[in-house]
């Protein structure tokens, strides 16, 4: 199984695109750090809440330039789950895999490892990235303040990012679906990253609709998970009944993944492998 | 059915129907240990979704395969431990090498690989000076000689290889077939698809031959030898005298002036040469030439499928 791994491991790092998209992830988060310190275009504030505003300068400048970062990696890394599972079938290299000692679920789970490792490396480099920039603009001082929930700047970002990879990890667990049934590159990718754009829209129409019918239990709708950032909490004047804790919202992606991922599975068990 | 132990694997009345197609009707046939059974068919007979369906690419609609002993679709990883294909083109992940393709497939396997196996491989199939490539500047039959490599690199008791020989050139498929009777001899199973019988008529022990998605011939390639007919060219000086002998003797023949072509019986046909002369000669017909046409083996294929075929189609 490590092995299975290993391999998924080499191919994607001997493809260019894995790199071509970290580097441009990599370069637009340079672009937003050096927008806001050589433009003055400001320090986003959409992106560091209300409990944020005592922080440092070079935190809030951190946390922005992550962000903006992490925003492209979480569509690159979709793009490259995509790639993972429909290459082998757009190229027919998977009867290689499927005819060696190993059953399907333990290759769908060695390409599954391989789309969270790509998600967590990249999200890693985007950090390092944005700890540069802070430090080469604003000076590492200001990151070893403490930020929020008695965390320094270092430790906050390394937490948003294992927040991140859950989020994201939902998003891929429904690729894999999307990958698994279609085994077609193009129309796999089109549709996932279509498929964010529009569950942001349903997102917010679920909220208003909750919100309306007082509908509480649409919180647990998916999406309303992933928007949810446990370091930052609940949104102010947000009734109770709608607010989601820590565990909840842990527990109900950890939920939504392991489904989405068990159709996936099913639908790459029982398929037929005959394309030439 | 023979203890599915006692063979390489055996395929036991296998059909498929896809889209509403019956692609496989009750398929069955066995693969002996230690020998080479040419799986022989036209374009779109079904060779292909048979060596699929051996691997588990694809699930039967009925049917059981079984390799050393174990069932396919029961016990996958046992085994297809120990097979070794290549169907339908070689597929390779262009943008690696040749050993590195090599090498992600042996990490794959149950038995460890060093590289310098690896090397040997690449080697053995003549791919020597190659290995450090990357394998989307491969030629057709470099590309083929690979697939050989990927198909023997954990040294597997039974090889299942499709239309091996296409796009090698004369020496590659010289090369190639030295390389399966030396696997042979070794100990190893190894089924061969074609659609040309020669490409494999001096390498299979065991013949089955598809059409129409069913088995149409099965049998060893001696007793396909011996099945087709031969024929006697006789030159004489008396040729209507002879005509009155070869019709007592109930022979089926042509005659072209004083040359007649006369159809062997079954049986032995040096024997019944011997018979005929000794007939002419005791009547007193002086015989010119004699000459023995033993039929191609593409002939008494030919025959052969044309005749089961046509009953296949019924
Ligand atoms: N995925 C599929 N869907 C429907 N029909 C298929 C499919 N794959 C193969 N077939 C049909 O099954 C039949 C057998 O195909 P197969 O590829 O097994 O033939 P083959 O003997 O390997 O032929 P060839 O010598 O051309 O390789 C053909 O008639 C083909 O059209
Ligand atoms: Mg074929």
């Amino acid at each position: 199984m490590f092995n299975l791994f290993r391999n998924e491991w080499r191919k994607l790092w001997a493809k260019k695109s894995s790199w071509i998209l970290l580097l441009i992830a990599v370069v637009f988060a340079g672009l937003t750090a050096w927008g806001m310190h050589g433009l003055g275009t400001g320090i986003n504030s959409t992106v560091t809440s209300d409990s944020l505003s005592g922080a440092s300068t070079g935190a809030k400048a951190f946390l922005t330039i992550f962000s903006s970062g992490s925003s492209l990696v979480s569509i690159f890394a979709i793009v490259m789950t995509a790639i993972i599972i429909t290459e082998e079938f757009a190229k027919n290299t998977i009867k290689l895999l499927l005819t060696r000692p190993y059953n399907r679920h333990q290759i769908l789970c060695s390409k599954f490892l391989a789309a969270l490792a790509y998600l967590v490396v990249s999200l890693v480099v985007v950090y390092l990235v944005a700890i540069l920039f802070t430090g080469a603009f604003w000076g590492f001082g200001g990151l070893n303040k403490v930020v929020d929930h008695g965390m320094n700047t270092w430790l906050y970002g390394l937490v948003t990012i294992a927040i991140y990879v859950l989020g994201n990890l939902f998003y891929l667990s429904v690729v894999f679906v999307l990958a698994a049934g279609m085994r077609s590159q193009g129309l796999a990718i089109t549709f996932s990253i279509l498929l964010e754009f529009v569950l942001s829209i349903v997102t917010q129409l679920l909220t208003v609709l909750m919100v309306n019918k007082q509908w509480w239990w649409i919180k647990w709708n998916p999406f309303n998970l992933m928007s949810y950032n446990p370091l930052v909490g609940n949104l102010k004047g947000m009734p109770a009944a709608a607010s989601l804790s820590g565990w909840g919202w842990a527990i109900g992606l950890i939920i939504y993944i392991a489904v989405f991922y068990f159709i996936a599975d099913y639908i790459f068990n029982r398929r037929d492998v005959s394309l030439s | 059915m023979a203890d599915t132990t006692d063979y390489a694997a055996v395929v036991d009345h296998l059909s498929k129907k896809m889209h509403y197609v019956q692609i496989l009707k009750d398929v069955s046939f066995s693969v002996g240990k230690g020998r080479i059974l040419g799986l022989l068919g036209p374009n779109g007979a079904g060779k292909t979704t048979t060596l699929r369906i051996m691997v588990h690419l694809m699930r039967p609609t009925s049917g059981t395969v079984t390799i050393m002993g174990e069932d396919v679709e029961k016990d996958f990883t046992k085994a297809i431990m120990h097979v070794g294909a290549m169907i339908e083109a070689p597929e390779f992940y262009n943008y690696l090498t040749g050993f590195k393709n090599l090498r992600m497939l042996a990490d794959m396997s149950r038995t460890a690989i060093s590289d310098a196996d690896i090397n040997a491989v690449i080697e053995r199939v003549g791919l020597a000076n190659h290995g450090n490539a990357k394998v989307k500047t491969y030629s057709l039959g470099m590309r083929q000689r690979l697939g050989v490599a990927q198909a023997i690199l954990h040294k597997p008791e039974v090889l299942l290889l499709d239309e091996p020989i296409n796009g090698l050139d004369p020496a590659g498929a010289h090369d190639f077939r030295t390389l399966m009777s030396d696997l042979r001899d070794q100990g190893t199973s190894i089924v061969i698809s074609s659609h040309i019988l020669s490409d494999i008529q001096s390498l299979a022990d065991d013949l089955v031959v598809l059409q129409h998605g069913q088995v149409t011939y099965q049998g060893t390639m001696d007793e396909l030898i011996s099945h087709g007919t031969n024929h006697l060219e006789v030159t004489t000086t008396k040729p209507d005298e002879t005509v009155v002998i070869l019709q007592q003797m109930k022979l089926q023949y042509t005659r072209k002036e004083d040359t007649f072509d006369i159809a062997v019986p079954e049986g032995d046909p040096h024997a019944f040469q011997k018979q005929l002369a000794e007939a002419l000669f005791n009547t007193g017909i002086p015989v010119t030439t004699m000459q023995l046409r033993q039929a191609s083996l593409e002939d008494s294929f030919l025959a052969l499928t044309k005749e089961k075929g046509a009953k296949a189609n019924v």
